[in-house]
């Protein structure tokens, strides 16, 4: 077995709505891939099922040979793997600090991780005291991703990171991702901007109503305008 | 009728401004305004960057009330300069705006609308009988407060509005008396009596503890995704602990916890400071309720699960998302907030007799001073606690002169609970969603 995450035919029930119907992602080691599909198609659904939030009603979740699918979500954090939801979802109540300290899963993560995070952003380091909700867009991103990287995760779970922000943060965000995977993290990253996806990403899947339709390598993605345009519309 | 309060508040102005000879109105009027004032200019500091109204509210207020107004405030401002808080470097000053927190205006506001009615109340009283409605309506916040504290965090944190929280300071009432009963041997001595007194408080706080462990973990905890469950379920465990006080107890008030030695003289505890006892145990309920409000306030800021309860206001699944048993956190803060309840009634019954109402005569006015403060601030509701509880009691007084009745005292909360609703909606400290 040669995938770190297996996603397995999903289906997850949101209230009484059937959000996933069966939604299949491999997820193999060290590697970016990335989840298309339209808005609406289940990518963040199917991200908050593999945490554990938006439990699933069928299939089954595969994190290093061992099943998340039926565990709570702070188990399944504790396994390694690190969320960054959309919407820059900080604590902004809390200042930088604070929010990258509740982060900490045992004594001394913060301290460890600290000169890595604030290499990779330095600016968190200028903002090391400051409200949550003063930061701004781009800033507040780049706290999200950082949070996620306090504990020893070796899968991080992002979704849309570009979303709302101006070209030259993405830029900055787009770095930041690719040093994650040159240290040994395996990114599963769930992104609109397709040129974002295609500069990170090695492979693919594809959402499309709360099912899975394709997946495969980057590179093939790429050529193959129909593909593109039938299920992500003009790109 | 309007007419009638605009010509009353009038009136008092200019009776204030005509008697200028007699020094107890301008001085609160003094220190109305320094502390306004002051609250705003120092909490700034507090306030853009920490994001917490009440530490710039009360450091205003302190710094107001101990420094003689506007010496202490200017002494408070030149001690802690921005920098000085290591709060802030050259750089990030670029990327902040510094600007107030409109939270802190309101909370100003509070105290601002406190210290007219201060005024007002001064310019018709004597000092000595300013002294007894003032301190009585600090007691009256702090116990408000008491039950006010666990409703305010649970509701901020799990969403579950709690109407048991009264029955749990019922309980810390009748479990003090019983267990300073058990104890009378102990009271012909004054250190006995004080400790009696102190196993009192500890096993409310230990029977309110455990049954808010139980509550949560039985009742609330299944029922999480069903909030109008929980509403009712609160409520009738509310019902239940009160029928189970009556069966035990009578209906009837039992006397309250006698904290004089046998023979009716006063002890320690009742003679700490000069003047009558019972404004004595005032002063004393008002020390333990202060002692929890920055407690709390210190768990909140400082500890690791104070973060996390904070975070948890905001998003609890993020939280859980990041490795944290949140299951665990709710249940922890619950049984805090029953902890809280329970000894505020254990300090009630020193001078409440506890009844099967004792907790319920609260509750009301905690949910009210919840609303006021802001849903989901616990700042909020340490600061409208007390403004609340001295404006009920500065109401209480004049009813009491001009009406016979007391009445007024908890309506006028709810009358501002009104008010406090078509103006800002959110609450003082509130914020939109």
């Amino acid at each position: 077995m040669n995938d770190m995450l297996t996603v397995d035919n999903i289906h997850t029930f949101i209230g009484q709505f059937h959000i996933l119907e069966g939604v299949t992602v491999q997820v193999p080691h060290n590697t970016i891939t990335v989840m298309l599909g339209r808005n609406g198609a289940g990518k963040t659904t199917t991200l908050r099922s593999i945490m554990g939030l938006n439990p699933i009603k069928q299939g089954e979740i595969i994190f290093k040979d061992q099943s998340i699918g039926r565990m709570r979500p702070y188990r399944i954090a504790d396994l390694g793997i690190g969320y960054v939801p959309e919407h820059r979802a900080i604590f902004r109540d809390l200042t930088v600090e604070e929010n990258l300290k509740i982060a900490e899963r045992k004594r001394g993560d913060f301290a460890n991780r600290a000169p890595f995070v604030f290499d990779l952003f330095p600016d968190l380091k200028r903002l090391y005291h400051l409200g949550g909700g003063q930061l701004s867009g781009g800033q507040q991103q780049m706290l999200t991703i950082a949070r996620a990287l306090i504990p020893d995760n070796t899968l991080l779970l992002i979704d849309e990171p570009s979303e709302g922000l101006a070209p030259i943060i993405i830029e900055r965000i787009i770095e930041a991702i690719e040093q994650l995977s040159k240290h040994e993290t395996t990114v599963l990253l769930v992104e609109q901007n397709f040129r974002m996806a295609s500069l990170l990403a090695e492979y693919f899947v594809i959402v499309e109503e709360g099912c899975s339709v394709a997946s495969g390598k980057m590179a093939d993605l790429v050529n193959d305008k129909e593909m593109i345009h039938r299920y992500l519309g003009a790109a | 009728m309007w007419d009638d309060i605009v010509e009353v508040i009038i009136g008092n102005l200019l009776y204030i401004a005509e008697e200028y000879t007699d020094p107890l109105p301008l001085l609160v009027m003094y220190y109305g305004l320094t502390t306004v004032i002051g609250g705003l200019i120092i909490s700034r500091r507090f306030v853009t960057l920490r994001r917490d109204p009440m530490a710039g509210s009360f450091i205003g207020f302190g710094a107001a009330l101990l420094g003689f107004g506007i010496p202490g405030i200017y002494a408070v401002h030149q001690l802690t300069p921005e920098k000085a808080l290591g709060l802030v470097d050259e750089a990030s000053t670029e990327d902040v705006q510094f600007r107030f927190d409109t939270n802190v205006l309101w909370g100003m506001g509070a105290f601002g609308f406190l210290w007219i009615l201060l005024t007002i109340l001064a310019a018709n009283t004597e000092p000595s009988r300013f002294l007894v409605v003032v301190s009585g309506g600090v007691y009256r916040g702090m116990l408000i407060f008491l039950v006010a504290a666990g409703l305010s965090i649970i509701f901020g944190l799990m969403d579950v509005l709690n109407f048991a929280q009264g029955s749990l300071f019922m309980v810390g009432a009748y479990v003090a008396w019983e267990v300073y009963g058990e104890l009378g041997d102990w009271r012909e001595t004054s250190l006995g009596l004080a400790a009696a007194f102190l196993i009192a408080l500890i096993a409310a706080t230990v029977v309110g503890t455990i049954l808010g462990l139980i509550m949560e973990v039985l009742f609330i905890r299944p029922t999480y995704s069903r909030p109008f469950f929980q509403v009712v379920l609160t409520f009738g465990l509310a019902l239940i602990l009160r029928e189970y006080a009556i069966s035990r107890y009578g209906p009837a008030a039992l006397f309250n916890v006698d904290l004089r030695f046998p023979d009716g003289s006063s002890t320690i505890l009742t003679g700490l400071f000069p003047g009558t006892s019972i404004q004595n145990y005032w002063i004393f309920m008002s020390v333990i309720g202060f002692i929890m409000i920055f407690g709390v306030q210190y768990l909140l800021q400082n500890t690791r699960i104070g973060i996390i309860i904070r975070a948890g206001v905001q998003d609890s699944d993020m939280v859980e998302a990041l490795g944290i048993n949140v299951r665990l956190i709710f249940t922890l803060v619950f049984a805090l907030g029953a902890a809280i309840a329970a000894l505020g009634g254990a300090v009630a019954s020193g001078f409440l007799a506890p009844n099967p109402d004792i907790g319920d005569q609260f509750l009301l006015q905690a949910i009210a001073v919840v609303i006021v403060g802001g849903l989901g601030s616990y700042s909020g509701t340490a600061v409208s606690s007390i403004v609340l509880g001295i404006t009920g009691a500065i109401a209480s007084h004049f009813a009491l002169v001009e009406y016979s009745s007391d009445a007024l005292g908890s309506t006028s909360i709810l009358i501002i609970l009104l008010i406090v609703l078509y103006i800002k909606p959110t609450g003082l400290f509130g914020r939109a969603h």
